[in-house]
């Protein structure tokens, strides 16, 4: 019997950067339209599966104060026990990461996320080895991918019910540890910028004058946000994109980035350097605030010692157009033949 | 986000001041020396203030009847609010206004008001007078999460975005109208969205942390002075107090009550300036002691104005066209 988490983060892409470039925004009403539609896709790969040893018995949800959950399943019959997560919720982002804390100590076979950048960072840093499937509602969704619920749900259940072999079908993402002296007191999937605004504020940060340093674990130039800086970079000969650190000023090329939606700036990168996994990066420019995946989270002092460094182990992703193809590939989707009197 | 050292203090101390001001009549309620009904503000100082540090004498803002917090944060002096809200001549209401219609117009409060959703048709109308006139006057438009359920709410979004009004609708969410809770009483489910639906930006915003409240709302001040429309700013926040004061608040558990304490904004404040190295733990210890005696000035002020005359009880109510 499996189970199967979902976090619908009610304040992914409600930001400032409405107010400061061209992102929209994406009401709960369409969140608890996509909630819906990850159900109906676990009940109909769950039906097929019910007979099997790890079908899906239960499906939770994170509660939250806008009642995603509850639009999301009003009227709906499932073949599996669909209920609100019991924990305390406050609607802040906390509520996240306690309910990702709880499926990893429920040990939850698959968690689907709604959210940007920032959500599934903070799933991220409780999940542990849980696989994620990711659905981007936010503003900067670099790590989560443009899936459509139907087909997260189906590719969640065929994880989830052992369908298709998790190992076939996820991958392994980087992340960026941030230490203070040393230790390792929080992560990044993304990026992490040191910039010099001195508070967290709004958060978000969308002023590339502001920054000193760029860290990245992901660097495309087909993503948004601080890490399509790195992308536009011409990638190293040879070999894949890594990770990347950058200092931001004059005395190096400028690049045109787009740092929110509809928001394409130069950009001048003083000097970069490429990552691989291990390597650690000094953060020399303070006072001020680090930025983790495009948010200010921790403030930076003048003689605090912060590194960070670039791991390979990061969260597992579910690659959801892969699990489809595997699953179709097994036969998963045809219809067992009706037999007659 | 500019911020400098000026504007962090002027930030703490009227915070400070609201929460001196609301934590002693929470007292003197209880002692009954408070005529008529108190509705606190404790706990949502971030909002009124992190919004009102970009408005000047001569821009506006539109109050509800948990308006003490708006008006500090506006520049309306104490002493005379709290003669205001004992009923004494010297308020700023002449005493005849009391806790739920305060106002101070020659400061830009054009009162608090006791209709739940009253507030959004007079920030447009304060809107449309700086658009027709030119000006780059902005009005602030506060309400609650109540108050975002009133067709007159809706109505005012619609006309401030045709009219694309120089106003920032400030929804301060504190989770509660009066005794109801907002996980069954917003449909949608979320007010932010509701901006989105009458065409402006709609965004959600920590109400308890200063520093978004004040990031948010100089873009969204910026675009109103600019002439791009409304926006509409929800700030997620707690009252500390009940609905009104003498609410025993059997609605809501201790759980979540000990939540917000824990995010609390004057505490909250405190430690990012001291860890950003921006203000010193003994200015802000200064400002406390500062802000306790101004209100303990204010209520000697107010117990030793007059009540007014019987005779003026009408002066200054009706206004002649």
């Amino acid at each position: 019997m499996s189970l199967v988490g979902i976090i619908a983060n009610p304040s992914s892409g409600k930001d400032i950067r409405r107010l400061v470039s061209d992102a929209t925004g994406l009401d709960n009403h369409h969140k608890a339209n996509i909630v819906r539609r990850v159900l109906r896709g676990l009940a109909a790969i769950s039906t097929f599966a019910q007979a099997g040893p790890a079908a899906i018995s239960h499906v939770v949800l994170m509660p939250e104060p806008a009642g995603i959950g509850h639009t999301a399943t009003t009227g709906l019959d499932f073949p599996f026990s669909v209920a609100p997560m019991a924990m305390p919720y406050f609607g802040c982002a906390e509520d996240s990461l306690e309910a990702a804390r709880r499926l990893a100590d429920d040990q939850a076979d698959v968690i689907v996320v709604l959210g940007g950048d920032g959500t599934h960072r903070l799933v991220a840093k409780a999940c542990g080895n849980i696989p994620l499937v990711p659905i981007s509602t936010g503003t900067n969704n670099v790590w989560p991918r443009q899936n459509e619920g139907t087909l997260a749900g189906m590719a969640a259940a065929l994880i989830a019910t052992g369908l298709v072999p998790p190992d076939t079908a996820t991958r392994r993402t980087r992340r960026l540890d941030i230490l203070r002296d040393g230790e390792p007191f929080d992560t990044a999937l993304v990026d992490v910028a040191a910039c010099d605004v001195p508070v967290p504020g709004a958060r978000a940060i969308w002023d590339v004058n502001r920054i000193r340093q760029l860290v990245l674990a992901l660097a495309h130039p087909g993503v948004l946000g601080l890490s399509s800086i790195g992308g536009s970079l011409p990638p190293p000969t040879g070999s894949e994109r890594c990770g990347l650190a950058l200092d931001i000023g004059d005395g190096g090329d400028t690049v045109l980035a787009p740092i929110a939606p509809g928001l394409v700036l130069p950009v001048p990168v003083r000097s970069f350097r490429w990552l691989e996994p291990g390597e650690t990066v000094a953060i020399t420019d303070q006072p001020g605030t680090l930025a983790l995946d495009g948010e200010r989270e921790t403030i930076v002092g003048r003689d605090d010692q912060l590194a960070v460094r670039l791991e390979a182990d990061g969260p597992t992703m579910v690659d959801v157009p892969a699990t489809l193809e595997l699953a179709a590939g097994a036969g998963c989707f045809i219809m067992p033949t009706a037999t007659t009197a | 986000m500019e911020l400098d050292r000026d504007r962090l203090l002027w930030l703490y101390e009227r915070m400070r001041l609201i929460r001196a001001f609301e934590n002693r009549l929470h007292d003197d309620f209880a002692a009954g020396v408070i005529p008529g009904f108190c509705h606190l503000y404790a706990g949502e100082e971030a909002v009124a203030v992190g919004v009102c540090a970009h408005l000047g004498d001569d821009d506006f803002i539109t109050s509800t009847h948990r308006g003490h917090g708006h008006c500090i944060a506006k520049g309306v002096p104490v002493d005379e609010m709290m003669a205001e809200i004992r009923g004494k001549v010297t308020g700023c209401c002449k005493g005849k206004g009391g806790s739920m219609h305060i106002a101070d117009v020659d400061r830009g409060m054009l009162g608090a008001n006791g209709i739940v959703g009253g507030g959004p048709p007079l920030a447009c109308g304060a809107g449309l007078m700086a658009s027709i006139r030119g000006t780059r006057q902005a009005t602030a438009c506060f309400f609650g999460d109540g108050g975002s359920n009133q067709g007159t709410t809706a109505e005012s979004l619609n006309l401030a975005s045709v009219w694309k009004l120089p106003v920032v609708f400030v929804c301060e969410n504190n989770r509660y109208a009066e005794t109801t809770s907002t996980d069954y009483s917003i449909g949608g489910p979320d007010i932010a969205g509701r901006g989105i639906a009458f065409g402006m930006p709609g965004i959600v915003v920590d109400g308890q942390d200063v520093f978004a409240v004040y990031e948010a709302a100089g873009e969204a001040f910026r675009r109103a002075r600019d002439g791009e429309g409304p926006t509409l700013l929800e700030c997620q926040t707690y009252r500390y107090f009940g609905h009104f004061e003498g609410d025993e608040k059997k609605y809501r558990t201790r759980d979540e009550e000990g939540h917000f304490r824990e995010r609390d904004c004057l505490e909250g404040f405190r430690k990012t300036v001291v860890a950003g190295e921006l203000l010193s733990a003994a200015e802000l210890d200064g400002i406390d002691e500062a802000s306790e005696a101004a209100v303990v000035k204010a209520v000697e002020f107010a117990e030793q104005s007059p009540l007014p005359e019987p005779a003026e009880c009408l002066d200054d109510v009706y206004v002649s066209y």
